[in-house]
């Protein structure tokens, strides 16, 4: 089997203008790609593009007979993930003068002392015994439990079943697989049943669940049992009217003041928990944009896109706890055509 | 022909359940298509006729044979009776004796295939039959309808239909439909509900393949859907068993489906039938196998990976041969900004894409590129190659490669020719090292015979040395990469 190892390439001074510039410009595109949406891959070719021509380049100096070194590989740990703690971040070209937060073979010291350039090559190919990480034995997660719903619609059973993983993960709330699963909840159902739960009886803990989506990515924990929540909706304050996401249905841009989230940066293909991150960063930027002293009623007329309604509401809970009796959000679903109905408010008034 | 004179003839026994069975119930309803006893020769679907049929096959088929009813046109149904054991067990534990049916083709075939197995027990196959056939007329009404009403609600008004939606789907092989079903995900179990069920034999197919098919799609649409994999028959109102032709492909492959619930497959199944269904090489299977058994991943997420051709078998093979970054990988990577991490398994996922490629290539007959007359091009023909990755070297073996000149040579070089032998051990590389020039010698002194190589991408080409022989990649490491972030992006978004 094979292991990895690190190969270091000193790069030959005719080569180092170059790299310097690639790496230059691969630095540039992280800094770029920290400033874009989560999950938007654009920089992400980019700076690979880039370091695949570093690579190439170190490559072909040790073609040319260039020296380098070869150094000891990294291990996995129990779930199977490498255990590198040395991780580099960043584009893997050793500059000299630069200091390292890791250990580097001695000859490669040398060389940055005498003024040379080195890039690291990872590669998995070294003759030695492949890590498979786990554990012989363990075995695989059991299959899911079968479930029947105690109700005939499916509407029903979508909000029983989802009610049903809550309370068990709550129950089990020490188990890291314990989490909320939003994905295939209708919208009704989603935020109605995420409400009852964030409400806290007194003298409850609040618990803080993960959202955990179909595709396996995560969102931010959510708040649970987090707020003492009321349905009182105040009459004189102000009102706002927004839809949850522009021009799902532009129909109702006659009867609302606003989109709260542009489609464009939410609807795109990428993990379903970066379209969460999205949707709670945009939502908690603009909730304390509001002016805490001039309380407003928000309602938000939403249709169904799961990672916006979870990223939405827990912007809502976190605001309500740091700003208590400072908003009021009153859902109203989708139903078809220009019908709404209204859900139950987020108060805490 | 009786079947006493069959089995006198040829010292055989036909288990006691059987016969009883034959000459019961089941017997009147299976009478329009089973092979009678006591018919002539010169009488269709008569025993004689059959046995007849079955010797003047191209292949004849074994004295313990009894035929018991057509599979279709070309393939016959029997039941591999057992010899008269004088010393045998007494009477009484005959009772519950089974025996095995399988498919016996009457034309030209590969003998892969022939003989495989369509059930482990004659009576249950017989009785499956007969349901399955009761069924069709009807079933096939019911999906024509029901693909009628999709047409209009989805097809025509431009609607994508959601996960719990009622869907058709028809399987077909060459023009011929194999499949039919239509299915839902029902949010009342968390699970799949698949309301209509239609399979059938075909000669062109190998056994059961249809079944596997249908199988295979229902399981990826269960885990797709993200519920708790059990798989439900009928409709919510009136369910049915599961089908009688899957259930008969769960016993061929020694799979009791149903069990627990006469109605559904359930997610503990449903595990066992994916496993089953992904088609896998033994070395891939085992792999794979060790990696469930240390929890690194989960049955339902290799087969996924596997049927939904995120990675084709010997690519990913090659990933769980040589790299420790398997659940890294199948979760979509490494983040991009940890790039030693990231080089680590881009250099894998570039190996094992560059080792798929050129195994398509090889393993694709151009035959109309190599026929002088009328071209009949099969669309899913395949030479057969078979490959074993050497994983201590990160280097892969095919067997069974023809003749002749290699594609893929370097420029200005000859191509590297395959002699009869059919060893080629390829070096997949797409940042290749001084070690790896030096691997490829090593092997080509370890095995004369063999062809070896480094094959690397079409921009590596300069980084050989002089003398290494090398299979160039048509594409660049870019495009590979550009391939690679394709793949892992489905992996990481393939469920959402």
């Amino acid at each position: 089997m094979t292991v990895e190892s690190s190969v270091y390439v000193r790069i030959p001074e005719a080569a180092t203008r170059h790299i310097v510039e690639l790496d230059a410009r691969a630095k540039a595109s992280l800094r770029r790609s920290a400033k874009l949406p989560p999950g938007d891959r654009t920089e992400v070719i980019r700076f690979e593009a880039l370091h695949a021509a570093i690579d190439q380049l170190a490559v072909a100096a040790m073609a040319n007979g260039e020296p380098h070194l070869e150094s000891a590989h990294p291990t996995v740990d129990s779930s199977g993930r490498l255990n590198d703690s040395k991780s580099l971040v960043g584009p893997s070209v050793l500059l000299p003068g630069a200091e390292f937060p890791f250990e580097l073979p001695d000859g490669v010291l040398r060389w940055l002392r005498e003024g040379n350039l080195v890039v690291e090559l990872r590669l998995p190919h070294a003759p030695g015994e492949t890590m498979l990480g786990g554990e012989a034995g363990r075995g695989p997660p059991k299959p899911a439990s079968r479930w029947r719903n105690a109700t005939e619609t499916p509407r029903d059973a979508v909000r029983e079943r989802f009610e049903y993983l809550i309370s068990q993960a709550l129950d089990d709330s020490g188990n890291e697989e314990a989490s909320i699963l939003p994905s295939g909840v209708t919208n009704p159902v989603l935020t109605e049943a995420l409400r009852r739960n964030a409400h806290a009886e007194a003298g409850v803990r609040r618990i803080d669940l993960p959202v955990r989506y179909r595709d396996g990515s995560r969102g931010l924990e959510f708040p649970l049992r987090a707020l003492t929540l009321t349905r009182r909706v105040p009459e004189h304050w102000r009102q706002l009217r927004f839809t949850l996401m522009s021009i799902r249905h532009v129909d109702m841009d006659a009867i609302v003041d606003g989109a709260w989230l542009r489609n464009a940066r939410v609807s795109q293909r990428r993990q379903a928990g970066h379209t969460d991150q999205v949707a709670f960063e945009t939502s908690s930027r603009q909730l304390c944009s509001l002016d805490p002293n001039i309380p407003t009623v928000i309602s938000m007329y939403q249709t169904g896109l799961q990672p916006a309604i979870v990223g939405f509401y827990r912007a809502v809970v976190y605001h309500l706890i740091k700003y208590p009796k400072s908003i009021v959000v009153v859902p109203y679903y989708f139903q078809g055509g220009m019908q709404f109905d209204r859900g139950t408010a987020w108060t805490t008034m | 022909m009786t079947y006493e004179e069959f089995c006198s003839e040829r010292g055989l026994r036909i288990p006691r359940r059987l016969l009883t069975a034959i000459s019961n119930d089941l017997g009147t309803h299976i009478a329009p298509i089973i092979y009678c006893s006591g018919g002539s020769s010169d009488q269709p679907n008569s025993l004689a006729w059959a046995l007849e049929m079955l010797q003047d096959s191209v292949t004849p088929a074994p004295p313990t044979h009894l035929p018991l009813i057509p599979v279709d046109d070309a393939s016959i149904a029997c039941a591999v009776c057992p010899f008269v054991d004088q010393n045998g067990p007494d009477l009484e534990s005959l009772e519950d004796e089974t025996c095995e049916v399988v498919r016996w083709h009457l034309g030209q075939i590969d003998q892969r295939f022939q003989g495989a197995t369509l059930d482990s027990d004659a009576v249950e196959y017989l009785d499956s039959v007969v349901r399955e056939l009761d069924a069709r007329s009807s079933g096939l009404e019911k999906v024509k309808r029901r693909a009628q009403s999709y047409y209009q609600k989805f097809v025509t008004n431009g609607v994508r239909p959601r996960a719990e939606d009622l869907r058709p789907v028809q399987l077909a092989c060459q023009n011929v439909i194999v499949g039919l079903a239509t299915l839902c995900q029902d949010p009342t179990f968390d699970g799949l509900r698949v309301l209509d069920y239609l399979t059938c034999e075909v000669p062109h197919l190998a056994t059961h393949e249809a079944n596997r098919a249908m199988a295979a799609l229902l399981l990826c649409d269960a885990y797709q859907n993200g519920g708790t994999m059990e798989i439900r028959f009928g409709s919510r109102y009136r369910e049915e068993p599961v089908p009688p032709a899957l259930g008969r492909y769960g016993r061929s492959a020694g799979l009791d489906l149903g069990v627990d619930d006469l109605h559904a497959i359930t997610p503990v199944e449903a595990r066992e039938l994916f496993l089953t269904v992904t088609p896998m090489p033994d070395d891939l299977r085992a792999r794979g196998h060790d990696l469930i058994d240390r929890g690194v991943i989960t049955p339902e997420r290799l087969c996924f990976t596997l049927m939904s051709q995120a990675w084709y078998a010997v690519e990913l093979d090659y990933i769980i041969a040589t790299s420790s970054r398997v659940t890294s990988i199948l979760e979509g990577g490494a983040p991009f900004d940890l790039r030693r991490e990231r080089l680590a398994e881009a250099e894998v996922c570039r190996a094992a894409l560059m080792t798929g490629m050129l195994l398509r290539r090889l393993d694709s007959p151009d035959a109309a590129s190599q026929s002088s007359g009328n071209v009949r091009a099969f669309e899913d023909g395949s030479i057969g190659i078979t490959w074993a990755i050497r994983e201590d070297l990160g280097a892969v073996a095919m067997t069974a490669v023809p003749e002749g000149a290699l594609p893929w040579a370097a420029p200005e070089h000859d191509p590297l020719v395959m002699t009869r032998d059919g060893l080629l051990i390829v070096v997949p590389r797409a940042l290749p090292t001084p070690n790896d020039h030096q691997l490829v010698q090593t092997l080509k002194a370890d095995y004369p015979t063999a062809i070896v190589a480094l094959l690397v991408p079409s921009d590596m080409f300069d980084a050989i040395a002089a003398g290494v022989p090398v299979l160039l990649c048509p594409d660049r490491l870019g495009e590979l990469d550009t391939e690679i972030e394709g793949r892992l992006s489905k992996l990481r978004v393939g469920r959402a």
